[in-house]
């Protein structure tokens, strides 16, 4: 299905792949990366493995990261 | 009083306190007629019929028929052709219709407050007819001892409160007009779309609150948290160990972290200086409402639900104030020397209450919040009789709250030792209560740590025994429990002090949200999402605040209840109209997402066999029981399977068991804590006895 977000299946939002929630989640972490590289000089790539491993994350904030990290994007 | 008078009361263990309290003897006679409990006292040679009520014995409905909307046509009827569940309400109207003949006066004797009051103004007005309210007057009271009783008998104004009636009525028909009609917008929605009926309805300020819960839920399911480090240092002095408090609390990079880690580590510190302060704390105010449920989790981890009903039969009882009150104070009417000698007489508190009576001048801490109608929630000092474990938890904390607000202030000594290890500032602090003031009375609630430093001198020098650099994450916010979701509600001005603790049961109730803390359930996120995207005004906090200010300038004379019943009625017009004309939409999509959350809820995790299929909750058709299968039993590669608990709500974790890589589900069952567990049976690691996996 076109308009789905392809993690959760609810309707995309805007031009975005995911539904809104993670689109959310997925701005939430970019907005974090810009923090941890800069408290300790961290890859976009090993960013995402230690927040997919991190209790704190959040689920949703978990399947953007771990689906990023599959696919190898950036 | 000329003639035979109708005391109506709120509820039957009210009435015979009221009827006992007025009768001239202190015993009137009780009667029962078909199950219904009435009394007849004697007061300066005038009969006083004193009935009761069972809460509300009239309601709202729609007038005529059809299930539709919009409707915005009410009337009030008897409860019991309403509500099937309200059957009894027929009896107690019957009774009271009979005894109400024949009778000169009539007054309302309800819990002073705006239900109260309605619950008066409607059985005088549609069983005892208009002509009653013009001759009926008030009894206004806040504990119901024989003291109280009888002064509010004396001194009763001449007429009902109307301004509270109408803002009752008035808050009645508004919650009617929003519930009826969003109800059967959601419901006929789905039902439209997809011929499929379930009963879905949200409420005027249920929605709003649902709306905090899930955008709560949204934040921590969207959360990522971010490293910060923090300096763990220790000093030891005569062989003890104390915490060395870094001067930042939180360092924002690693680099920097390691550098005061090795500037300090293994070296010596010196104090520069000592500061010594007394600080002086002043007594909590007494109980509010939201104030001593607040309290009671905390202490006990009491629901609002819980420690209301408890609070309402102590004031039954007479032994406390009227519970339900938004105010922090004591006002100068009430006898305090009376109260604490009554609760002298208790052993626990004797010494205490002595104390407080030995004081030259009784001045209670007042807090900021006031009540138009009550003051704040306070013992009475008649003696308990036996009282359940509940009961008497709460009684105690409303007791020792009650002397602590009537005490001095505390004292404590803060002591600041700056500490300078290598350049870099430490402080070593230390607290002490030197006078106890009114901790005394609230000792067993009060549960701060000291720590007490031995002398100290500037210059001395202290070792560093431990300094770490450690990793710490910034968390996301807390779910909401009852009690914070209470003050949340408070703070944001929705509800009243009477009604927030029925609607967070509301949500409860209708699957909405579940656990403690409180979860958002699929079906409640469901409800709010799709109103939020096509009517956001249902959920809008600023609507619901705007209606709660409306009906409270209802009772200060400011507003006409039938203004702010038309105002909700335009309010909703464009609200329905807009609603049914996505009606469609609005159902298929909630059709939509229901089916879809139900399917991912369906998927416990991956298969640890065939490590291709994914574990999913099934049910058997036939026997309706529950199990977990892989889904690849389906093209027939795999038929691993697993037993399922068959109470409760089961949801995915997303975690593995470490030792058989079965899915670990959650379990929530009302009324418990959600527990995790493996689902595997043989897990080893159950066999080993361990309770929890993970
Ligand atoms: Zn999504």
């Amino acid at each position: 299905m076109q308009d789905r977000c392809t993690l959760c299946g609810r309707r995309r939002k805007g031009g975005s792949k995911y539904c809104l929630y993670h689109q959310r989640a997925y701005e939430n972490l970019k907005r974090a990366f810009e923090r941890w590289r800069q408290a300790l000089d961290i890859s976009w790539v090993e960013f995402l493995k230690e927040v997919a491993g991190n209790p704190e994350t959040g689920e949703w904030a978990r399947e953007v990261a771990e689906r990023l990290t599959e696919r190898g994007l950036l | 009083m000329t003639g035979r008078t109708l005391v109506v009361c709120e509820k039957p263990t009210a009435a015979r306190r009221i009827a006992q309290a007025l009768d001239e003897e202190g015993s009137p006679e009780g009667y029962r007629e078909q199950g219904v409990p009435y009394f007849i006292a004697r007061r300066r040679g005038v009969d006083l019929i004193v009935v009761s009520a069972l809460g509300h014995l009239f309601t709202v409905a729609q007038r005529g028929g059809g299930w539709t909307y919009p409707v915005f046509d009410l009337k009030w009827v008897p409860a019991y052709e309403a509500d099937r569940s309200a059957a009894r309400t027929r009896v107690f109207i019957k009774v009271i219709e009979r005894l109400s003949r024949g009778v000169e006066g009539y007054v309302s004797a309800c819990d002073y407050d705006m239900e109260g009051s309605l619950i008066a103004y409607t059985i005088l007005h549609y069983i005892c007819g208009e002509e009653s309210l013009r001759k009926a007057r008030r009894m206004r009271y806040s504990t119901l001892t024989d003291r109280d009783l009888v002064r509010a008998w004396e001194t009763m104004p001449p007429s009902l409160d109307f301004p509270l009636i109408e803002a009752g009525r008035a808050r009645h028909e508004v919650d009617w007009l929003f519930g009826i009609n969003l109800s059967r917008a959601l419901t006929l929605s789905v039902k439209n779309a997809t011929g499929y009926y379930k009963t879905l309805s949200i409420g005027r300020v249920q929605g709003p609150t649902l709306n905090f819960i899930k955008e709560r839920e949204v934040e921590i399911r969207t959360f990522v948290p971010v490293p910060f480090w923090v300096i763990e240092a220790e000093t030891e002095i005569d062989g003890k160990r104390y915490p060395l408090e870094y001067k930042r609390r939180r360092i924002e990079t690693e680099r920097e972290a390691l550098e005061i880690e090795a500037a300090c580590r293994g070296r010596e510190g010196v104090i520069t200086s000592i500061q010594s302060k007394r600080r002086s704390q002043a007594p909590p105010p007494p109980f509010s409402l939201g104030d001593l449920q607040r309290e009671a989790y905390r202490q006990f981890r009491y629901s609002p639900r819980t420690t209301l009903r408890a609070a309402e039969s102590l004031y039954l009882e007479a032994l406390i104030s009227y519970p339900r009150t938004s105010s922090q104070r004591l006002p100068p009417s009430i006898n305090l020397v009376e109260v604490l000698r009554g609760l002298r007489r208790r052993r626990a508190y004797a010494d205490l209450a002595e104390r407080l009576l030995s004081k030259p001048r009784l001045r209670p801490r007042q807090g900021r919040k006031d009540d138009p109608a009550h003051p704040a929630i306070h013992p009475t000092g008649n003696l308990p009789g036996k009282l359940s474990k509940m009961q008497s938890r709460i009684y105690d904390l409303i007791c020792r709250r009650f002397m602590a607000a009537l005490g001095d202030p505390a004292v404590r000594r803060n002591v600041d030792a700056e500490v300078d290890v290598n350049g870099h500032l430490f402080h070593l602090k230390g607290s002490q209560v030197v006078e106890q003031g009114w901790r005394l009375f609230y000792a067993p609630y009060i549960r701060e740590e000291e720590v007490v430093l031995p002398a100290l001198r500037e210059g001395q020098v202290l070792p560093v025994v431990s300094l770490d650099a450690a990793r710490r994450y910034t968390k996301p916010p807390p779910h909401f429990n009852p009690s914070s979701l209470l003050k949340l509600m408070e703070d944001e001005g929705i509800g009243t002090k009477a009604t927030r603790t029925d609607i967070i049961d509301t949500l409860f109730k209708r699957g909405y949200v579940e656990g403690n803390p409180v979860r958002i359930t699929d079906l409640g996120f469901t409800i709010v999402e799709t109103l939020g995207r096509y009517c956001p005004d249902i959920l809008s906090v600023e609507m619901t605040r705007r209606l709660e200010r409306d009906l409270e300038e209802i009772q200060t004379g400011e507003t006409q209840a039938d203004a702010v019943v038309r105002e909700a009625v335009e309010a909703l017009k464009p609200i329905l109209a807009e609603f049914k004309t996505k009606e469609r939409l609005i159902g298929v999509e909630i059709n939509e997402t229901l089916r879809a959350e139900k399917l991912r809820a369906n998927v416990l995790g991956p298969c640890p066999v065939c490590k291709t299929g994914e574990i999913r909750l099934i049910r058997n058709k036939q026997t309706g029981k529950r199990f977990a299968g892989c889904s690849n039993y389906f093209n027939g590669s795999c038929d691993t399977s697993y037993p399922l608990p068959q109470r409760g709500r089961i949801q995915a974790t997303g975690k593995s068991c470490r030792e058989c890589g079965a899915p670990i589900i959650r379990v929530i069952r009302r009324g418990r804590r959600p527990w995790e567990l493996c689902i595997n049976f043989d897990c080893p690691l159950k066999r080993r006895g361990e309770k929890r996996a993970g």
